[in-house]
């Protein structure tokens, strides 16, 4: 079967006389010898391997049996969104000199690859109105985390605050990150109305506070008011992150106009596909003065050896290849390719066309939210908090038999929330309309909850 | 154009340099329409949501046509390498062929356009393709459970360490909180055991490069919790010592992991689960082969042990009765990034596991030991190499002598750009001055080798002879050698023409 080695038998013959051994097995005689380890799964299971047709014939078997989008209308979001991906974003970034190059160390050989980060990381700072952002980290869950990270060592303290607001998965991904540095993690309740209040702030912001952290929108849609909350935080020298969604940031006021320090988000709404979940693209941006305390890597504008302007990664002092245990993290492989994606499909849809979807996201939620709490027995559970592209439907039924009542019937309605938030949330779930949902499906979804009320 | 003097080879002639793109800010022409989004009127949304919610202008993006979009970036792409286009011989970080075919993997709708929030019945497909992807894996390696969750090499060791902080916890041995990393690890190492909130004791090595036994046996006491190690480390070197190593962590109580960024030397030969390792990373965007995307998204599944495989991260992927679901057991160290897994990524992985089978893998670490000893031998008394006899997938040379005349490694580096390559790794691992780090991978020819070799050797050659034309160098790329020290002491992160 195919290994891609390009060896004839003769040159294999030739290589192996030049170095002095008989053999190619010869050159495992620097190994040891081992005997499997009892209970351990047999290599065979590896199988004796298949051609390009068969490959990708199984792969096919596996798919079909996958509800993806042109199977299930998607009204699905908590943190995954079906957005519009122009067709050039694809045919760019599959390009073999971006697709199969690696971290641009060496710059005088990689200047796209470098100009192309550098365009990113402008083109994000200024989508969340702040001085800078890095090239990428993993995702949007490990960036907040990265970024709680950054506020606990500026400020030395150990206690962090996050908005309820925020998606529990992300909540928890941060409690994994801190789970040996003992910090206290406090939450902050969203008040009955699906907003933050500033007197339950208050109560909790002192000085023994890193950090609070704001979600824009929050998990379940509501645009919080961050009014004065910066002043508060920076009062008592903590920090104040906010996680915001950047395809609602062409519309909602931005990390940076609300005073945010760090400002992090999940790329994937940016134009990448669902992806089944990943890989996904972790955004972080933050104040110039945060510059040599955040991860990952930068590219920076400079001059070569002849005067020209050139592109270069940058503060790398600050990394784990020279810092070791003591760089601001781990983080070596990130997100490149997916963010030259986000870029392209930025440079591709202008600001115009990025307010277009997110104002149409907008619209479209709200003709989805207005038809379907006109149904009886139906609500929307915070009826008085602005909301952005989802919204909480409250109900009777169980929002788990409803969804896949309507799964049956080719859509993803909207998200159970009682396995993620507990039993009290049984009849609640997670709705969710982007741009690209049409007025047929709207009316689709809505006559098929008509139709599950209707029976249940 | 830019013309500049070619002096290589001691003669001079006149070369042009590519040009260099304008940014997407210097092209912008306001009002210019790009493709048409779905969607509406933003002002018609604007005034009903409450003005102090409303960002005061729109962002300063570029403005351009798609035509002009599409030009900017195969432009771009032009000005820099990868494997695709050259020899990239990069040690470490095994730049091998990405096969095309698995390019189509990513694409097929049912997992490219798949919610991860889709209930479980509607993503039975995809469970299954990761259920198999895990018993791949853990044949490969010789383990018992594999996590498919970390984004890249470093979650991989990040998680870990958080396991084997758990496992001693659920053991309630709390004094186990230093982590052992020999000198030649890789930096992810100390910095992952540094977020995982334990201590780092650097073990040194001896003077073949290999951990030396006896400061290991010194460093080993009972508040090691796990000994990390690259296998074979990152000297390509197989540690002479390794089976009297494992005796000593094991006696002494501690975990032992394995770093697999070089595992494409011995994959389908030696599985680490038989070595003796309870915690072993891989990387998929190293040895199985998907595409590195100039610095990301990478994969690294990890392995463990049946003791260990309570601790891994949640989600878990659980077969029951012919039916998959996804579970977070009870003690889990929780998750680790949102949803699953880089599944994209993974799925190319698992089809490649899946079209080269035991055998195929098994030759694609034959030919890479192959290539790499061949081009050991080529360039032998070239310059120095650390270690002796047989290496593994790559080696390690020196540039010291080169020092006298006041070069360094890098320097050779950028001649070698300029001769039609990507350079080797320079300056890695620490503990060899001027190091260049060279693995050739199994995809490349003899030819390529060969012609590789004879280029490195005139490149020495030419070090010695005129030291000063490597300065200069390269010569022949879109921009000669940028100043950095100038772009980190005020450093320029945004165009200033969007602001």
């Amino acid at each position: 079967m195919a290994s891609f080695i390009p060896h004839t038998p003769e040159e294999t013959g030739e290589m192996l006389t030049r170095i002095g051994l008989k053999s190619i097995e010869d050159l495992l005689l620097q190994f040891p010898a081992t005997n499997p380890r009892p209970g351990a799964p047999d290599l065979s299971l590896l199988g004796e391997g298949m051609d390009e047709r068969a490959l990708l014939r199984w792969f096919a078997g596996l798919a079909e049996k996958n509800k993806d989008a042109s199977r299930a209308v998607v009204f699905r979001g908590a943190g995954s969104y079906d957005h519009f991906i122009p067709s050039a974003t694809g045919a760019l970034v599959s390009r073999g000199e971006f697709l199969t190059s690696y971290t641009p160390y060496q710059p005088e050989a990689s200047q796209g690859l470098l100009q192309a980060i550098f365009e990113f990381q402008t083109a994000i700072s200024r989508l969340y109105g702040m001085d800078l952002s890095n090239a990428s980290l993993y995702d949007g869950a490990t960036a907040l985390a990265e970024a709680v990270l950054v506020a606990i060592r500026e400020t030395g303290r150990s206690r962090i605050l996050l908005s309820e607001g925020l998606d529990p998965m992300i909540r928890e991904v941060v409690h994994t990150y801190l789970e040996g540095l003992s910090i206290k993690i406090d939450l902050l309740p969203l008040g009955q109305g699906g907003q933050s209040t500033p007197e339950s702030l208050k109560e909790r912001v002192d000085e023994s506070l890193a950090c609070f952290v704001g979600a824009i929108p929050t998990f379940f849609g509501t645009i919080d008011d961050f009014n004065g909350v910066a002043d508060l935080l920076h009062g008592v020298g903590a920090l104040f992150l906010l996680h915001a969604n950047p395809h609602a940031l062409a519309l909602l006021r931005t990390p940076g106009e609300w005073g945010a320090d760090i400002a992090t988000g999940e790329g994937q709404s940016l134009g990448l596909p669902l992806s089944s979940g990943g890989p996904y693209l972790g955004l972080m941006t933050a104040r110039k003065k945060y510059v040599r305390r955040i991860p990952g890597r930068l590219a920076g504008l400079t001059k070569d050896s002849e005067g020209r302007p050139c592109f270069v990664l940058t503060l790398q002092a600050r990394e784990q290849h020279i810092r070791r245990e003591k760089a601001n993290s781990n983080i070596c492989s990130n997100e490149t390719l997916l963010g030259i994606a986000a870029l392209v499909n930025m440079a591709l849809l202008g600001p115009g066309g990025l307010a277009r979807a997110a104002a149409g996201s907008w619209k479209n939620a709200h003709e989805l939210e207005k038809r379907l709490t006109a149904l009886p027995g139906v609500r929307n559970l915070f009826p008085d908090a602005p909301f952005f592209h989802e919204f909480v439907l409250e109900m009777t039924p169980s929002a788990k038999r409803m969804s896949q009542f309507l799964l049956e019937r080719g859509i993803l309605g909207g998200l159970p929330l009682e396995p993620i938030l507990g039993s009290s949330w049984s009849g609640r779930s997670l709705w969710c309309a982007t741009e690209v949902r049409t007025e047929e499906e709207i009316s689709q979804a809505v006559d098929l909850v008509r139709e599950f009320l209707r029976q249940h | 154009m830019t013309q500049v003097e070619d002096i290589r080879d001691g003669e001079e002639r006149v070369i042009e340099r590519p040009p260099m793109e304008p940014t997407l800010w210097e092209k912008s022409r306001r009002g210019t329409k790009g493709v048409c989004s779905p969607g509406t009127d933003p002002q018609a949304v604007a005034i009903k949501i409450p003005a102090q919610l409303l960002r005061s202008e729109p962002p300063s993006l570029p403005e351009l046509s798609e035509l002009e979009v599409v030009r900017h970036f195969t432009r771009l792409s032009h000005l820099s390498r990868g494997v695709d286009t050259h020899f990239y011989p990069l040690g470490s970080c095994t730049m091998k062929y990405n096969p095309k075919v698995m390019d189509r993997i990513p694409e097929i709708p049912g997992f490219r356009d798949l919610h991860p929030r889709m209930d479980s019945e509607g993503m039975q497909g995809l469970l299954e393709a990761l259920s198999i992807c895990e018993e791949s894996l853990a044949s490969l390696m010789g383990m018992d459970a594999v996590t498919l969750a970390p984004a890249a090499g470093a979650h991989g060791e990040l998680a870990g360490i958080l396991i084997a902080r758990r496992y001693f916890e659920s053991k309630k041995d709390r004094t186990r909180t230093e982590i052992l990393i020999p000198d030649s690890a890789h930096g992810t190492n100390p910095a992952s055991a540094a977020m995982g909130g334990v201590s780092v004791r650097v073990v040194a090595s001896g003077p073949d490069g290999g951990v030396d036994l006896d400061s290991l046996r010194d460093a080993l006491s009972e508040r090691t919790a796990m000994v990390m190690m690259t296998v074979p480390n990152t000297l390509g070197l197989f540690e002479k010592n390794l089976k009297e190593m494992i005796a000593l962590v094991r006696s002494a109580g501690a975990l032992l992991y394995m770093d697999g960024a070089n595992f494409n030397a011995f994959m389908g030969v030696l599985r680490p689960g038989d070595l003796g390792f309870d915690i072993v990373h891989i990387n998929t965007h190293k040895t199985l082969a998907t595409p590195h995307g100039g610095g990301g998204p990478g994969s690294g599944p990890v392995g463990v042990t049946r003791e260990l495989a309570p601790f891994l991260p949640s989600p878990r992927v659980i077969k029951e009765e012919g039916r998959y679901r996804l579970a977070n057991p009870e003690g889990s160290i929780g998750p680790l990034r949102s949803f699953i897994g880089s599944t994209l990524v993974l799925l190319r992985a698992l089809g490649y596991m899946k079209m080269l089978g035991k055998s195929g893998l098994r030759d694609v670490s034959l030919y890479a030991l192959l290539n790499a000893n061949y081009l050991r031998v080529l360039l032998d008394g070239v310059l120095p190499r650390k270690g002796e006899g047989l290496c593994a997938h790559e080696f390690v040379l020196s540039a010291k002598e080169f020092s006298n005349h006041g070069l360094h490694a890098s320097d050779v580096a950028k001649e070698i750009l300029d001769a039609g390559y990507y350079a080797p790794t320079v300056s890695f691992p620490l503990i060899v001055p001027e190091a260049l780090m060279v693995e050739p991978t199994e995809t490349e020819s003899k030819e390529t080798l060969d012609r590789f070799a004879r280029d490195f050797r005139t490149i020495c050659e030419k070090a010695r002879r005129s030291p000063e034309a490597l300065k200069g160098a390269p010569r022949r790329t879109p921009v000669s050698r940028p100043d950095e020290v100038g772009a980190a002491r005020d450093p320029i992160l945004t165009d200033p023409r969007s602001l």
